[in-house]
């Protein structure tokens, strides 16, 4: 194939059922694309609506104090759950299992199962939300979602993956493409992470601080090989189209793959942890070799795109989708960084740890809109609104900035006034927080920009209303309708 | 650039178009890492039990008391845990111990009895890991002292810290008209923060099990593996630890 957009001369449209062209893979989606663009938008909106709230009462915290679910301790981890589970992990499964079809050339195989996988999701994360806001979090970061609802994602996305791995054994081409390897690597984590936490948590099978390993373990394989593995996934799918030339090095994709997928989840300690020597070790040995697989992506990209980086901005989704990678290597960059012995004392336990993770959720939040309109318009033969994705982009690419980057910047200013030994925590946090009211305004950028999405979907639902009826009407006059998806690929 | 007939320029791993190949590898990995970073550890220590110091002569870390419990599940519940820590970084390494956030620092023994262990990772707040003992708990006479003060913080940290973010927690308490004498724990509560003439605020069970909680959070006990730092001579261990009015009394006190 010549890119992942792969084209099959000589199969002519609808005709042909073993070699299936772009278009029929992207019909394939039609309805779990669907349901995915209502669901994750709704969560999308709630969630950053949710997180804006809790960054603004921050500044007062005298505000809104009478309900005991808009208390900041619940607002946080209930936003912060929506946003990742609700929206990027929903939108970044359905576009992964995309760009994993389009890799192997293959329609999705057993849709049904996706469909159901996406109502145990929703389930899951609407129980989850509940709880929280009703002080049911399990105090575990990333795990808070009460076991319960826990295990309904957990099945959801055990569904979805055998319909990924399906899709990937009824491969039609000569070679999977990696997009292929890294969206089966999220669809296998989330599954192999949530199942060993849930069951290591539960009962008695951790004691003590073998409670917090577990938790960093889960949190670590969610954040950079669930999200970030459809990240990559999806990244790896639209450069080299975006820029209409080949991946540079399938070789670096390997390397990049393994020692991801080896290294990343042993990073799971810092300096000054309470756990022996030796594992503090261990978890910044996994950062480092983990780096050769962030070194591999960064250099592959750059190379893929070499001179032609003009035409990557110059789209819409390649604005999107090269901005996903630039936060995403610079979250694992931030990461790195602040492991360092001198940075880590001074950065560690301060808000520069909640501005990478923004970063790295950005990121990935990034990607999954750049590819989303791509999807649905593909899958559906209608394009978004081009007007309102165009704000939509700015809004979020600014939003997430200032989300994430000032506070990366406030952790340090406040650790660095701690660390002098003259000042009081209440003066450092103090002298922090006009860059944590950046993230606020980054936030409220980002909720308004949200808001430009939802209007995209919705239009697009208006178009898909009004296309039934009329083709409803012309069957009604015996006229027999043409097929809906008249997708260009 | 060429790469005709194929998605990159190189070729290679062409292994990786083996499905059951592809499986096994991701679980081998994922699986490894597993083993490293929670079996391993759960074998070395997560299967230990109390141990007996010879500063105490009792088993440490002893099992909070039911009230301190409960107190333990309101922390969790109101998400306390996303702004305050309780963790206590080793000498040398960070600003806790210059803080006086900590004796000595913590290690994985003090966290044995913990469930669910909210070590926590960005302070908003102050670490909690010490507060009892570092708020003037090492008289016992100064308990009360210390659970009204923490009970007027919940009700309105900026009651106790002006410049407090720390959000207020209203709720946990009820405002009543006062019926001939005051309750005994009743919030004494002045200018802004006190009730119109006629009420009181008391706390709900679920404030003063948080504020029992507060009190059972100390992990200063000299432990082989993390002996207590003796203070510097020119602070006293607490004082400096930051703004926030350590309740006047026992600074007074001391
Ligand atoms: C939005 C973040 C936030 C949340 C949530 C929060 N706190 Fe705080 N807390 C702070 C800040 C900031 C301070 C320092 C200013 C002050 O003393 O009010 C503080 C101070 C404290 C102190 C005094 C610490 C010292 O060193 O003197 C205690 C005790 C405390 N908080 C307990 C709690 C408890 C219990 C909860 C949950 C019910 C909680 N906090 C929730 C931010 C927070």
């Amino acid at each position: 194939m010549t890119s992942p957009a792969g084209h099959h001369p000589t199969c002519s449209d609808g005709g042909c059922s073993t070699v299936p062209g772009a278009a029929e893979i992207d019909a394939s989606f039609r309805f779990p694309a669907l349901l995915v663009a209502f669901k994750s938008a709704a969560w999308l909106v709630l969630g950053a609506l949710l997180l804006l709230v809790a960054s603004v009462k921050l500044h007062g915290p005298g505000m809104l104090s009478g309900k005991p679910w808009l208390t900041y301790g619940r607002l946080l981890p209930a936003g912060w759950d929506v946003l990742v589970y609700g929206f990027a992990g929903q939108a970044a499964a359905i576009t992964g299992l995309w760009v994993l079809a389009r890799a192997v050339s293959q329609r999705l195989q057993a849709p049904i199962l996706v469909l159901a996988g996406l109502a145990l999701w929703n389930v899951g994360v609407l129980a989850g939300l509940v709880g929280i806001l009703c002080g049911e979090s399990t105090g575990r970061e990333w795990l808070e979602m009460p076991p319960g609802a826990m295990s309904f994602l957990v099945f959801g996305a055990a569904l979805m993956g055998v319909s990924g791995w399906m899709t990937y054994s009824a491969r039609t081409n000569d070679d999977a493409y990696p997009s292929a390897w890294f969206s089966l690597l999220a669809l296998l984590s989330f599954v192999w992470f949530g199942t060993v936490a849930l069951s290591m948590l539960g009962g008695e099978g951790a004691r003590g601080v073998v409670q917090v390993l577990v938790q960093r373990w889960f949190a670590t394989g969610i954040s950079k090989l669930w999200l970030g593995g459809f990240a990559i996934a999806i990244i790896f799918h639209f450069l080299p189209t975006l820029v209409g030339r080949p991946l540079a090095s399938r070789q670096l994709a390997l390397v990049a793959f393994w020692s991801l997928a080896f290294f990343t989840p042993w990073s799971v300690t810092h300096h000054g942890d309470p756990f022996p020597r030796w594992l503090v070790s261990v978890g910044l040995a996994g950062r480092f070799l983990a780096s050769i697989g962030w070194i591999a992506l960064g250099m592959n990209w750059c190379k893929t795109t070499e001179k032609v980086k003009g035409t990557v901005s110059s789209t819409l989704a390649g604005r999107m989708i090269g901005a996903a990678a630039i936060a995403l290597l610079t979250a694992w960059a931030l990461d790195l960084l602040t492991s360092f012995l001198g940075m880590a004392s001074v950065v560690r336990l301060t808000w520069t740890q909640a501005g990478i993770d923004w970063l790295l959720v950005g990121a990935v939040i990034l990607a999954v809109q750049g590819a989303l309109p791509e999807l649905l318009s593909r899958s559906l033969g209608r394009p978004l609104s081009a007007g309102l994705l165009n704000a939509h982009s700015w809004l979020t690419l600014v939003g997430i900035g200032l989300a994430s980057l000032p506070l990366v910047l406030a952790g340090l200013v406040q650790g660095r006034s701690l660390s002098n030994g003259t000042t009081g925590f209440v003066e450092a946090l103090g002298s922090s927080m006009h860059l944590v009211r950046l993230n606020s305004l980054g936030l409220t950028l980002f909720f308004i920009g949200q808001l430009a999405f939802v209007g995209a979907v919705l239009g697009l639902a208006r178009h898909l209303v009004l296309g039934c009826v009329t083709t409803v009407a012309r069957w009604a006059a015996s006229v027999p309708g043409g097929k809906t998806a008249g997708v260009r690929s | 650039m060429g790469g005709v007939g194929s998605g990159w320029e190189d070729g290679g791993g062409e292994i990786m178009n083996s499905g059951p190949f592809l499986f096994c590898g991701i679980l081998l990995a994922l699986a490894s890492s597993w083993w490293g970073v929670i079996v391993a550890p759960r074998l070395q220590f997560g299967l230990s039990s109390t141990v007996v110091p010879a500063e105490t002569g009792q088993h440490y870390p002893a099992g909070r008391p039911g009230l301190a419990q409960q107190g333990a599940e309101v922390y969790r519940s109101e998400g306390c845990n996303t702004c305050h820590s309780q963790l206590v970084r080793p000498e040398g390494f960070g600003f806790d111990l210059a803080l006086g956030w900590g004796r000595r620092r913590t290690v994985a023994q003090d966290y044995l009895r913990d469930n669910p262990v909210m070590l926590g990772s960005v302070r908003v707040g102050p670490d909690l890991a010490n507060i009892a003992t570092r708020m003037g708990f090492g008289d016992t006479n100064l308990q009360p002292v210390f659970v009204a003060t923490q009970l007027k913080h919940l009700y309105h940290p900026r009651a106790v810290t002006a410049r407090s973010v720390m959000p207020a927690y209203p709720y946990l308490f009820e405002k009543r008209a006062i019926h001939g004498r005051p309750s005994a724990d009743a919030l004494k509560l002045e200018g802004a923060f006190a009730p119109e003439a006629g009420f009181e605020i008391v706390p709900k069970p679920e404030a003063r099990a948080l504020a029992a909680y507060l009190l059972s959070l100390r992990s200063s006990v000299s432990l082989p593996e993390a002996p207590v730092i003796p203070p510097p001579t020119n602070q006293v261990a607490g004082a400096k630890t930051n703004s926030i009015p350590a309740p006047a009394a026992p600074a007074a006190k001391k």
